[in-house]
C-alpha cells in the first residue's frame, strides 16, 4: 500500500484528501503546518509521495522540498496560485507534478498514480476483496489461484481497484481503458462491466447517473 | 495664421502706416516751403529788375525824346541789364504789347494772360509755373508805367532743380522710413517670438499631459502674464497628476481585492467541491458522510462572512450611508457593551468599557461596528481581558492575547491578511476586519493606530478629531 503525505495546512481540505485517497487505497499521513511535517518526516521510515501545499504557514512548501527529496520522496505541489511563476518555480524545484486549487478527487489519483508508477512507488500487489492483481506480472489471482482475463478487462480491473470505492463515470473509464480517442458507445463499458462482475465476483454497483463503484 | 506673426504684422504695419503719415506730410509741407521760397525769390528779383530799370529808364528820360529813341533806349538799357544779370533767370519786355526783348524761349505774356495776381509795393505782379523743355519754369511779369509808357517786364526762371531737391529728398525719406519699418519689424518679431516662446513649451507640456505624462511641467520665467498662466498651468497640472495617481491607486487596489478575493474564495471552493464530490461518488461511512456535510457547511458559512465583510467594505468605498453626527461616547459603548457582554460571557472573557461624558463627530453604528471587530480580534487572539476605553478624542482596545508579530503590524490591515491563515480560519476570521477598521476610522478622518507585543498583547487606538 503506497503511503502518501498529505502537507496541507487547511483542515478541510487535508481531511477531504486523506478520506478520499483511504477509501481508495492508500496509507494517508496528515501534517498541518511545516514543522510538523518535519517532525512527521522523522517518524516515519518511507513516504511513497508527499502532496505538499506551498502556502504553509511557518516553513512553506518551497521550503520542504529539499528535506522531501533528500529522503527521495516525490512531490506533487497543491495550490491556490494559477499563475505560471509559482508553476515554473514549483517545477524548477524539482517537484513532479503541479495541481491547481480546486482540483477533482478523480484528477489528483490519476496524476499521483503517474508519479507513482515512473518514481517505483506504485504497489505491484493491488487487493479488492479475494482478488489480488499483481502489476508487473499482469496477472490476477482469486484466493492464490489464476484468473484468466482478457486485456481490457485486465485495465478495466486496475482502473477500478486503484480508485476503489470512488464512482467513475462512463466517460472516465472509457478514457482511461479505450483510449482517449475511442468514439465507442458507452454500452461497451457495461458489456466490460457486467463481464468483469461475473469473473471476479466483486461488487461493482452500478450509481445511477453517475458510473460504477468498485465497492471495497 | 500664429498669434507672434499676427502680432508682428499689425504692429509694423501700424508703425510703417505712421512712418508714411509723418513722411507724406514732412514732404508735403517741405515742398511747398520750397516751392514758395523759388516763388518768393523769383518775384523780387523781378521788382528788383523792375526798379533797377525804371531808376536807369528814369535817369536818362529828357523830355522831348521822341518815341522811336525812348524804345530804342528803353531796349539798350534793358539789354544791357539783363546781359550783366549773374543769375540763371531771363528776361524780357514789352511795350505797348510789342517785345523789345524776349531773353526766353516763351511767350510770357501769352503765359500770364490767365495767372494768378499779387499786389505789393503798388503794382500787381503776376505769376504762374509752367513746363517747358521738361522743366519747370516760373514766369512772372507787371506792367509798370515809366516816364508816360507802359512796361511789361517779365522774368522767366528754371526752377526744376526746386522740384527735383524735393524729390531727392523724398527718396531719402522714403529710403529712411523704409529702414525703419525693417528694422522696427526685425526688433518687432524677434521680441514677439522672445515673449511668447513659453507659449510653445506650454503647448508641449500641454501635449505630454494630454498623452499621459503627467509629470511634465514648465520652467517658470519672469514676472509677466505668460508667466503666471505658466504657474497656473503647472498647478493644473499637479492637480492632474495627483487626482491620477489616485485614481490609479484606487484601481490598484480594487485589482489586489479582486485578485485576493479570488485566492481566498479557493480554499472554501476547493472544499466544497471536493467534499460534495465525495458524498456523490466515495462509498463513505455514516460518520465521514457527516464529516463532509458539516465541512460544506462551515466551508459555505465562511464564504457568507466573506461577502457580508465583502459588501460592507464595498458599501464603504462608495462612501454612502455615512452619518456623522455628535454622539455621546456613553451611548456608543452602552449599544456595543450590550451586544459583546453576551459573546465575552460565553468565551470567558473579562470584559472592562470605560468613558467619560465626552461628545464624539462619528457614525455611532460604523463606530459600534469597529469595536466590535476589534473585539471579535481579541477574541481570537485568545484573550482573557479586554479593556474598551474612551478618554478625550482617543479610543483604545486593549486586550491581553497572543500579540502579531513586528513585521506584521504593518501589513495587518491589508484585506485578507492573516497572520496565521489556518488558526484564524479556525477561529471563523476571513481577513477583512480591519481592513473594514481602517476604513471607517479613515472615513471619520481619524488616526488608526496598531501597538503589539508578541505574547503580550495588542492595544488598538483611534484618535477621532474633535
Amino acid at each position: 500500500m503506497s503511503r502518501i503525505f498529505v502537507i496541507e495546512d487547511e483542515e478541510a481540505i487535508n481531511k477531504l484528501i486523506c478520506t478520499s485517497l483511504t477509501v481508495a487505497g492508500y496509507e494517508t499521513v496528515p501534517a498541518y503546518d511545516g514543522n510538523e511535517a518535519l517532525a512527521k518526516l522523522r517518524d516515519f521510515e518511507r513516504f511513497d509521495l508527499a502532496l505538499v501545499d506551498i502556502m504553509l504557514p511557518e516553513v512553506d512548501g518551497f521550503a520542504l522540498l529539499p528535506h522531501l527529496r533528500e529522503r527521495g520522496i516525490p512531490v506533487i505541489y497543491l495550490t491556490a496560485k494559477n499563475d505560471i511563476e509559482s508553476k515554473v518555480q514549483g517545477l524548477k524545484s524539482g517537484a513532479e507534478d503541479y495541481i491547481v486549487k480546486p482540483f477533482e478527487i478523480l484528477e489528483l489519483i490519476v496524476r499521483m498514480d503517474k508519479v507513482l508508477e515512473r518514481t517505483g512507488g506504485a504497489s505491484k500487489l493491488l487487493r479488492a476483496g479475494d482478488i489480488e492483481l499483481r502489476t508487473d506480472e499482469r496477472a490476477v489471482y482469486r484466493n492464490g489461484e489464476a484468473l484468466p482475463l482478457k486485456p481490457l478487462e485486465f485495465e478495466l480491473l486496475t482502473l477500478f481497484i486503484k480508485n476503489k470505492n470512488i464512482a467513475l463515470s462512463r466517460e472516465r473509464i472509457m478514457a482511461a481503458v479505450w483510449g482517449g480517442d475511442y468514439f465507442g458507445e458507452s454500452r461497451t463499458v457495461d458489456v466490460h462491466v457486467a463481464q468483469l462482475r461475473k469473473k471476479t465476483g466483486l461488487t461493482i454497483a452500478s450509481l445511477p447517473k453517475i458510473g460504477y463503484r468498485l465497492e471495497d | 495664421m500664429k498669434i507672434r506673426v499676427k502680432l508682428a504684422l499689425l504692429a509694423v504695419s501700424l508703425c510703417a502706416l505712421a512712418i508714411a503719415a509723418c513722411c507724406t506730410v514732412l514732404i508735403i509741407s517741405a515742398n511747398g516751403n520750397s516751392v514758395n521760397t523759388a516763388i518768393d525769390g523769383a518775384l523780387s528779383e523781378q521788382h528788383l529788375l523792375v526798379q533797377s530799370f525804371q531808376s536807369a529808364l528814369r535817369n536818362t528820360y529828357e523830355d522831348g525824346l521822341s518815341d522811336t529813341t525812348q524804345q530804342s533806349l528803353g531796349k539798350y538799357l534793358f539789354r544791357q541789364y539783363s546781359s550783366g544779370s549773374l543769375s540763371r533767370s531771363q528776361y524780357a519786355m514789352r511795350k505797348d504789347g510789342e517785345y523789345l526783348h524776349n531773353g526766353s524761349e516763351l511767350d510770357p505774356a501769352d503765359i500770364l494772360t490767365d495767372a494768378k495776381t499779387r499786389s505789393g509795393n503798388g503794382t500787381e505782379v503776376k505769376y504762374t509755373i509752367v513746363m517747358h523743355d521738361n522743366a519747370r519754369h516760373i514766369v512772372v511779369g507787371s506792367a509798370n508805367t515809366i516816364n508816360g509808357g507802359v512796361y511789361d517786364i517779365y522774368l522767366v526762371k528754371n526752377i526744376e532743380q526746386v522740384y527735383s531737391s524735393n524729390a531727392s529728398l523724398t527718396a531719402k525719406l522714403a529710403a529712411v522710413s523704409l529702414g525703419l519699418v525693417l528694422l522696427t519689424a526685425a526688433v518687432l518679431a524677434y521680441s514677439v517670438f522672445r515673449v511668447l516662446r513659453p507659449l510653445k513649451a506650454l503647448q508641449g507640456s500641454a501635449a505630454a499631459i494630454a498623452h499621459g505624462d503627467y509629470q511634465s511641467r514648465i520652467p517658470v520665467k519672469g514676472k509677466d502674464e505668460i508667466a503666471a498662466l505658466s504657474v497656473s498651468f503647472n498647478a493644473m497640472a499637479e492637480a492632474v497628476e495627483k487626482h491620477v495617481a489616485e485614481i490609479n491607486d484606487v484601481a490598484e487596489a480594487r485589482k489586489l481585492l479582486l485578485a485576493a478575493l479570488t485566492h481566498e474564495l479557493k480554499t472554501p471552493m476547493t472544499a466544497i467541491i471536493g467534499y460534495s464530490e465525495a458524498l456523490m461518488k466515495t462509498r463513505l461511512t455514516q460518520e465521514q458522510r457527516e464529516e463532509a456535510a458539516a465541512y460544506i457547511n462551515a466551508e459555505c458559512s465562511r464564504i457568507e462572512r466573506l461577502s457580508q465583510k465583502l459588501m460592507q467594505l464595498i458599501a464603504l468605498d462608495g462612501g454612502s450611508g455615512i452619518t456623522i453626527a455628535p454622539t455621546p461616547v456613553t451611548e456608543l459603548f452602552e449599544s456595543v457593551e450590550k451586544t459583546l457582554l453576551p459573546i465575552a460571557k460565553r468565551d470567558g472573557v473579562a470584559l472592562d468599557m470605560a468613558c467619560g461624558s465626552e461628545t464624539l463627530s462619528m457614525d455611532a453604528d460604523l463606530m459600534a461596528s469597529v469595536l466590535i471587530n476589534l473585539f471579535d480580534n481579541a477574541r481570537k487572539a485568545r484573550a482573557k481581558h479586554v479593556h474598551i476605553v474612551c478618554s478625550g478624542g482617543l479610543i483604545s482596545v486593549t486586550d491581553d492575547g497572543c500579540g502579531i508579530p513586528a513585521d506584521s503590524v504593518k501589513r495587518i490591515t491589508e484585506p485578507f491578511y492573516m497572520v496565521d491563515k489556518s488558526r484564524s480560519r479556525k477561529a471563523g476570521g476571513v481577513g477583512l476586519g480591519l481592513a473594514l477598521v481602517k476604513r471607517i476610522v479613515a472615513m471619520h478622518g481619524g488616526k488608526l493606530s496598531i501597538l503589539s507585543q508578541i505574547e503580550l498583547g495588542t492595544c488598538v487606538e483611534i484618535e477621532l478629531p474633535l
